[in-house]
């Protein structure tokens, strides 16, 4: 098996995947911090002072006004406001200046949409293109079961999301440690809100060390990753061209992106797998898409669309006559 | 390709791989086992925010938010733009809230980050009561039922307290409450409105003479001179012309030599 | 000679969405043998030998490589089998070596030294550390037979593996595969739509037609069952005649006489025509070109 995975690796590796991954990280890494910059430095200025409690305190009271006119948004923003408020109250920093709050933040900001479509640049083509080139012809012709074959690249796809998710945390890190300094790991973060009906519930509420924040988020994002991984591998079995199956994926990742913000009263939604991408939101306390979803019932959903894919896309494979 | 370069980044995956597992695990595992250590409430250092500098602190509704302004400025932010020329370490910290009461205002001040920004703060611009008097500006028809309801004592011990509770707070800043002007002055009962706005005035010019170093900045006149001028498409709020004027008149007070271009 | 069976078809059958495909073949390959199969676009070949492989399953029917069933045994089965189906696709951003090692790894027991002895074998030594990308199809064709050769198969199956080369190129394809068959004792089922190739590499051949096998039988036994004689006679009418009495005239030329060579009988006729006062002037014997036995056989009308 480890030769099998060791081959699919040298494939992914030989058309320079990771490398394009990477830059494509770069690239928005630059964009984000720079942006990042510029708002703290414009809310800086408008203040006239770098104590974050002022900070903090100013943008309440800014989202305060942004409330009345926030319209399908105000519940979710009040939510925010209160934990801010929770925060202040408690005396903690909810955005310590240095890389790892920045990490913290661009983790959250891409689990839904960028780092699936990263994830699609590798699982997409996995079985599409070996149909597309004819190489499938070869490799199913080994005295290797097609369920192996399989499973070799499906293995592949574990690691390459990982390595994916690696690549992802060094770049973020190197790139916010030069622009923003290394300091803030042990700064404590808050963590275990959750919502009732537009009510912040703090009964559960602990303080953690960012360093250890960062690493739920990173156990969440490549959870996330990993079963858009295994639905765009499904696709890539079902459907001979790799540009039609990113095509049905993207789809799917923007519709989550819109029904997300508009689901709340289509209380079956809550199972659709997009939906449920958002799920560092239940680390930071915001408030779901449709009411009552919590941290568990969205990675339960998430699983049972992984397995039910993975399961179709083996059922496939293994009957599929090839032409 | 060198077979080495492919199982290095096999076992770099999988290190990741077993990372982000300890993660999730580990997340996953403290949710199912409950809550952690529970959290000391209200840990909040309480000592003045005093910083170098001039430190503007300015409360209230929409005047103080800006509401009207294109720019979102309002008075204090012209005030601000023009006060750094003079004082370039200025920090403004802007708390209005659209709509706030002075029921609500009296609210915000029990929080304690507020507190200490109104600690340590030199001037401290407030302006309440027109959502009191006129109900958010809605309440046009039925003004003289508004007026009623508004003018009564409620709105006046509201005020007493906020105005007792940042004076326990900073004894020493300088408190500027902004008069109301009229803004219906184009309307029919223009008249009636005015002698009611000024007799508001009066009451609340009373109450703050009673508590030093507070200064009620008149804007009535202004805004009689320059009607509609200054006023906002909505009627209600000043525009930028409306707010640039009552930062001017600000500015005369709080600099008082002058010089200083705007 | 008493070989081995190295590849056994028996009953095989293909229906696609209620189409019927293959009706049904059976085969039987032995060692060191180069077998043709010969059939115009659209006769089910290119199915046939899918199914071989495995990529596509059988409706019914078994596939038997030394003695393992593809269906229930596939890796057992593919251990025994090298193959190039269609065209010799590998990765194009991978290079030569690097395709061949990717394969290998795919394979029970293959070591870099094996590797470097079937990149010998198809003399693509200089080229092999180049991206397959830049390879000509010659060359890609080479390597895919490299590649085919890999695990040391007993049985080596080509999809038209002269496709697309120069004339060149198909002389040396088609001494290397009759080489691999007398030296290494390889069974090589070579399928193609070029009769003449086949005619000049192969020991025996397979005629397949609408999803049937029309006729197996070695080169000279498929041709020779249609050889015919032309003669030609002085007087003609009246040698035709007594032709006539003895067996069918299947062709008249210009003052010629076509009839099939039967060659226990031929003996018979001339005496009867020397007897009636004819003259045989010419007595012709000659194979049919395999493309008219091809027509006649596959009924023509398809694109051959």
């Amino acid at each position: 098996m480890y030769s099998l995975i060791s081959n699919e690796m040298t494939k992914l590796i030989g058309r320079r995947k990771f490398i394009m991954v990477g830059l494509i990280i770069a690239v928005l890494l630059c964009l984000f911090a720079y942006a990042q910059t510029k708002q703290s430095e414009s809310i800086r200025e408008r203040i006239g002072t770098s104590d974050w409690r002022q900070e903090l305190q100013q943008q309440i009271i800014d989202g305060q006004n942004r409330l009345s006119n926030a319209g399908p948004w105000r519940e979710q923003l009040q939510i925010r406001l209160q934990q801010m408020q929770y925060y202040l109250d408690h005396d903690i920093n909810p955005s310590q200046p240095g890389a790892p709050t920045f990490i913290r933040g661009f983790l959250e900001n891409s689990t839904e949409l960028f780092l699936p479509l990263l994830i699609m640049m590798v699982a997409a083509d996995m079985v599409s293109s070996e149909r597309s080139l004819g190489t499938i012809k070869l490799l199913l012709t080994r005295p290797v079961s097609r369920f192996r074959v399989l499973l070799s690249k499906y293995l592949t796809l574990v690691l390459s999301v990982s390595m994916i998710m690696l690549i992802y945390g060094f770049l973020t890190f190197a790139i916010s440690a030069i622009m923003f300094g290394n300091d803030g790991w042990t700064a404590p973060v808050l963590t275990g809100f959750s919502s009732q009906g537009g009510e912040l519930d703090i009964s559960a509420v602990r303080l953690i060390p960012q360093w250890q924040y960062i690493l739920h988020e990173f156990g969440l994002a490549w959870y996330v990753s990993l079963v858009i991984g295994t639905l765009s591998f499904m696709l890539s079995v079902l459907i001979r061209s790799t540009a039609a199956g990113m095509g049905v994926m993207i789809a799917c990742l923007i519709s989550g992106a819109i029904l997300s913000n508009m689901v709340s009263s289509w209380e079956s939604a809550k199972y659709l797998f997009m939906v449920n991408l958002g799920v560092i939101g239940y680390l930071e306390g915001s408030s779901p898409p449709v009411e009552g979803m919590t941290l568990s019932f969205s990675l339960l959903v998430l699983l049972v669309w992984a397995i039910a894919g993975l399961i179709t896309a083996f059922a496939v494979f293994m009957k599929k006559d090839v032409y | 390709m060198n077979k080495k370069s492919v199982n290095i980044v096999i076992m770099l995956s999988a290190a990741a791989c077993l990372l982000c597992l300890t993660g999730l695990g580990w997340l996953l595992w403290g949710q199912a086992r409950g809550v952690g250590e529970a959290l000391q409430p209200a840990t909040s250092a309480e000592g003045a925010a005093k910083t170098e500098g001039l430190s503007i602190v300015a409360l209230g509704d929409s005047l103080t938010r800006g509401t009207g302004d294109s720019e979102g400025k309002g008075y204090v932010g012209y005030l601000g733009d023009w006060l750094k020329s003079r004082y370039p370490e200025l920090t403004v910290s802007n708390l209005g809230v659209k709509g706030y009461t002075a029921p609500q205002l009296a609210e915000l001040l029990e929080q304690p980050e507020v507190r200490r920004q109104i600690g340590g703060a030199d001037y401290i611009l407030l302006t309440i009561g027109g959502n009191d008097l006129f109900q958010g500006g809605q309440a046009l028809l039925q003004l003289e039922e508004g007026i009623e309801a508004g003018s009564g004592e409620g709105f006046i011990s509201s005020l007493k307290g906020i105005l007792k509770e940042i004076r326990s707070l900073n004894a020493e800043g300088e408190i500027m409450l902004m008069g109301l002007y009229n803004p219906f002055q184009d309307f029919g009962e223009s008249n009636l409105a005015s002698s009611v706005v000024m007799s508001w005035n009066q009451k609340v010019w009373e109450t703050a003479s009673a508590y030093s170093g507070i200064i009620v900045v008149p804007t009535f006149d202004l805004f009689q001179q320059h009607g509609s001028d200054y006023l906002f498409s909505d009627g209600f709020h000043p525009n930028d012309k409306g707010y640039q004027a009552i930062a001017k008149r600000y500015l005369s007070l709080m600099v008082p030599e002058g010089g200083l271009a705007s | 000679m008493s070989a081995e069976v190295t590849l056994k078809i028996s009953g095989l059958k293909k229906t696609i969405r209620g189409k019927s495909i293959i009706k049904g073949l059976d085969l039987e390959l032995k060692e060191g043998e180069v077998f043709g199969f010969l059939g115009p676009n659209g006769s089910g070949k290119t199915t046939t030998i899918r199914m071989l492989v495995g990529l596509i399953k059988p409706t019914s029917g078994v596939i038997e490589i030394c003695g393992r069933n593809v269906a229930t045994e596939f890796a057992q089965a593919m251990k025994h089998i090298g193959c190039i189906v269609e065209n010799p696709e590998m990765y194009p951003y991978l290079s030569g070596w690097d395709n061949l090692r990717y394969f290998a790894a795919m394979l029970p027991d293959v070591d870099e030294k094996r590797i470097a002895k079937v990149v010998d074998m198809v003399a693509m030594q200089e080229r092999i550390h180049d991206k397959v990308s830049t390879y000509s199809l010659g060359m890609r064709q080479r390597l895919g037979i490299a590649q085919a050769l890999l695990g040391s198969p007993k049985v080596l199956i080509l999809d038209e593996p002269t496709n697309g080369l120069d004339p060149l190129g198909i002389r040396e394809m088609r001494a290397f595969i009759r080489q691999l068959a007398e030296q290494e004792g390889l069974t090589v089922f070579v399928s193609s739509h070029l009769l003449h190739e086949i005619q000049l590499m192969c020991d025996r051949v397979a005629i397949i037609s609408r999803g049937e096998i029309v006729q197996v039988d070695t080169v000279y036994g498929l041709l020779s069952r249609q050889e015919r004689l032309i003669w030609r006679l002085t007087p003609h009418e009246a040698g035709k005649a007594i032709l006539q009495e003895n067996t069918t005239i299947l062709a008249e030329g210009e003052g010629t006489i076509t009839t099939a060579y039967l060659e226990n009988e031929i003996g018979e006729w001339n005496k009867r025509l020397v007897e009636g006062g004819i003259s045989v002037l010419e007595m012709n014997r000659r194979l049919p070109a395999l493309e008219d036995l091809f027509l006649e056989l596959t009924g023509g009308g398809h694109d051959v």
